[in-house]
């Protein structure tokens, strides 16, 4: 579904990846572990086509398709999904009316006519419930005034939304109190499918308790430094990455 | 207007030595016919000379470094006589009392059955009941430092007069159309007066088609626990000039909501002195302003506190696109009794073209010792963070944009006490975003 070749970005001159290699299949979940400033955020931006990250060698694939060069929101028509680590705040558009947008918008580049309101309505309201949203919270200016929970809620919120294909969660654990934590597990684990995907980038072992990796990679060194399945990253808790990466690399 | 400006090195220039275009402008034949009433043939007078004696101001002037009066143009423009023909535009506020005005000539009002309410045209007044408001014309300052509020004194003709008795609430907003066709210089000279405990609203809406000049002067008074919103969109043509000078004078614990939303003018000034003369009132004096092409828009505030426990907010932003300009110059002085003033002055502009350009000149001056002053300018590039938080969601880039640009102006609405102008002021957004 995804795959990554030899990839090197930098951003204002600074390399930060350095040949990352990394394929996923459908219907599985990877997780990314790696130590703070290694370049995971780096890795989801630039699989969402953030502008200000350059991709000065390698290739990324999405379902066969080279989309390296593609815009944001091509990608997101594709069915890619970015929940944000940092979540930004937009005052005076309120959350139901951006995500009315974006999803008529996805709509619109698959030549599909705008969803009817009702429909959109029914559907905004059962998963609200599922992930704990409020109509007051929807009301408001997205993610403003929000907590750090609650904006990493609406983050999974929206992803339900959307329905994507594949969705990368960048530390959207961190911060969470374990009722969220549960919530926002439950959110992806309801969309889990044999036609999707999911990378879910975390520092805990604690997320992956609830959402089930297939495979977990450890980032270090602007590269994917280890592989292995959902045992390493009980593994990496109990040694800790600098001992973890140095052993490895020796 | 004494104190906003600086008092200007005034010559006295003979009258043949005048540039050509103060000639134009203060020619003997446009001057008006004399009025019944001496103190204003005397105060038009007044008007004529300073402005001749002063000039247009330019760069060299204290408050005029960013605007350049001196490319207004000149050629033969001419008040307008009262037979201009009649306007119908159309009402934006349902449930509004509509004024129209044509090219500086008030030629309509609404019928309206609510007692306590005076809206009659200056001309009339004049003619029929001059001596109260002969005070609100007169005292108006020094007319040297200020050459186009006596250009206009020197054309005191016609305008709007707006006034409630105490204790009036008016429910019914008052919705004043200005619009001007190409080739006229108008002068409309209101006055808004709000006797005690009355409550008002109105709304101005300037339109036109063409090349001509809108120099307007409004004096208004707030008097005690009186309470004005008061609304404005400029949206002249993008040939014309507007100069709008507004005096408002603010009692004890009364109110003013201002909002002026600017888009059109090829060349716009909105200036605003305020003055709080006595305890415990308050003012917001907000605004948008969006521009393109090459237009140029001036905002000037002076707010002065003189007596305590007063809060004063300047909130703009600016939209500025192409080749355009902004000009925000804001200041907030505080007098010496004015404690435990709350002043607060924001200018934030988005610069939407590598050619924008923003000047601003935020202003404090204390003299009091225990007040809270704040104040602030921001200017830059479109929000790419916000941008790409949007794309990643399947929203197209042009989408985006409007939705950024909408964002970054919304707090300043928000705050806007007039439901019924959000809802305007969105779709005049809109139809700039769509232009
Ligand atoms: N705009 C930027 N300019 C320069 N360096 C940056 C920028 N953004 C991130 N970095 C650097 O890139 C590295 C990787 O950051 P990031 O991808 O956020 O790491 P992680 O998510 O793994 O903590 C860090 O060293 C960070 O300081
Ligand atoms: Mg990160």
């Amino acid at each position: 579904m995804l795959k990554i070749e030899n990839l090197h970005v930098e951003i204002d001159g600074k390399k930060i990846l350095k040949g990352l290699n990394l394929e996923i299949e459908k219907g599985k979940v990877h997780a990314i572990m790696g130590p703070n400033g290694s370049g995971k955020s780096t890795l989801s931006y630039v699989i969402a086509g953030h502008p200000n990250y350059e991709v000065t060698e390698g290739k990324i694939w999405f379902e066969g398709e080279d989309i390296t060069e593609m815009d944001p929101h091509e990608r997101s028509a594709l069915g890619l999904f970015l929940a944000f680590q940092y979540p930004v705040e937009i005052p005076g558009v309120n959350t139901t009316n951006f995500l009315k947008t974006a999803i008529n918008s996805i709509r619109k580049s698959k030549g599909q006519d705008d969803i009817e309101p009702l429909e959109f309505l029914k559907m905004q309201k059962k998963k609200m419930v599922e992930l704990g949203m409020t109509a007051e919270m929807l009301k408001r200016g997205v993610n403003v005034g929000f907590s750090g929970g609650e904006k990493k809620r609406n983050e999974t919120f929206q992803m339900s939304m959307l329905e994507p294909k594949m969705a990368i969660l960048d530390e959207t654990d961190s911060g969470l109190d374990i009722d969220a934590l549960k919530t926002v597990a439950n959110g992806v684990n309801n969309l889990r499918s044999d036609d999707k995907a999911f990378l879910v980038i975390t520092h805990y072992q604690r997320l992956l308790d609830y959402i089930k990796p297939d495979v977990v990679h450890i980032l270090a060194d602007g590269v994917i430094k280890l592989t292995g399945g959902a045992e390493l990253a009980l593994e990496l808790e109990e040694k800790g990455y600098a001992d973890f990466i140095k052993t490895e690399a020796a | 207007m004494a104190n906003i400006f600086k008092l200007h090195d005034i010559e006295e220039k003979q009258m043949e030595n005048l540039p050509e275009i103060i000639k134009n402008y203060a020619d003997d034949s446009k001057l008006l016919e004399n009025s019944s009433n001496n103190w204003l043939n005397a105060l038009r007078l007044t008007g004529l000379e300073q402005f001749k004696s002063a000039g247009l101001p330019d760069k060299s002037w204290e408050n005029w470094k960013f605007t350049n009066l001196a490319s207004l143009p000149n050629y033969d423009y001419l008040p307008a006589n009262s037979n201009v023909s009649d306007a119908n535009n159309t009402r934006l506020l349902e449930n509004s009392i509509k004024i129209e005005l044509v090219d500086g000539v008030f030629k309509s009002c609404a019928d309206f059955d609510i007692s306590g309410l005076k809206i009659v045209s200056l001309k009339s007044e004049l003619e029929n009941d001059p001596k109260w408001i002969e005070e609100y014309l007169v005292n108006i300052g020094n007319l040297g430092d200020n050459p186009m509020m006596a250009l206009n004194t020197a054309y005191i003709n016609d305008g709007f007069v707006i006034k409630t008795d105490s204790g009036i609430k008016v429910d019914r907003p008052i919705e004043i159309i200005i619009s001007s066709s190409t080739g006229n210089a108008n002068y409309p000279r209101n006055i808004i007066l709000l006797e005690e405990s009355s409550n008002l609203v109105i709304f101005e809406r300037y339109l036109g088609e063409g090349e001509y000049i809108n120099n307007s002067v409004t004096e208004i008074i707030v008097k005690d626990n009186a309470n004005l919103g008061h609304y404005r969109i400029q949206a002249e043509d993008l040939n014309a000039y507007h100069v709008a000078m507004t005096s408002l004078t603010i009692a004890k614990s009364a109110k003013y909501d201002g909002f002026t939303l600017t888009t059109g003018a090829k060349l716009s000034r909105n200036e605003i002195y305020t003055k709080m003369i006595d305890a415990d009132s308050s003012c917001n004096l907000n605004g948008i302003y969006m521009v393109q092409a090459k237009q140029h828009a001036d905002t000037t505030i002076l707010v002065e506190h003189f007596e305590p426990n007063c809060v004063s907010k300047q909130n703009y932003k600016g939209l500025i696109d192409d080749h355009a300009k902004g000009v925000f110059q804001g200041k907030i002085k505080v007098n010496r009794k004015a404690q435990l003033t709350d002043g607060y002055q924001l200018n934030n502009a988005l610069l939407l073209s590598d050619n924008a350009e923003i000047n601003v000149k935020p202003e404090l001056e204390i003299y009091a010792d225990d007040v809270k002053c704040s104040h602030g300018a921001t200017s830059g590039a479109l929000d790419e963070t916000g941008l790409f938080y949007l794309t990643s969601r399947g929203i197209n880039p042009t989408d985006a944009r409007k939705m950024i640009i909408k964002s970054f102006i919304s707090t300043v609405i928000e705050d806007i006490e007039f439901d019924e102008l959000k809802s305007i002021l969105s779709l005049e957004t809109d139809k700039w975003l769509d232009r």
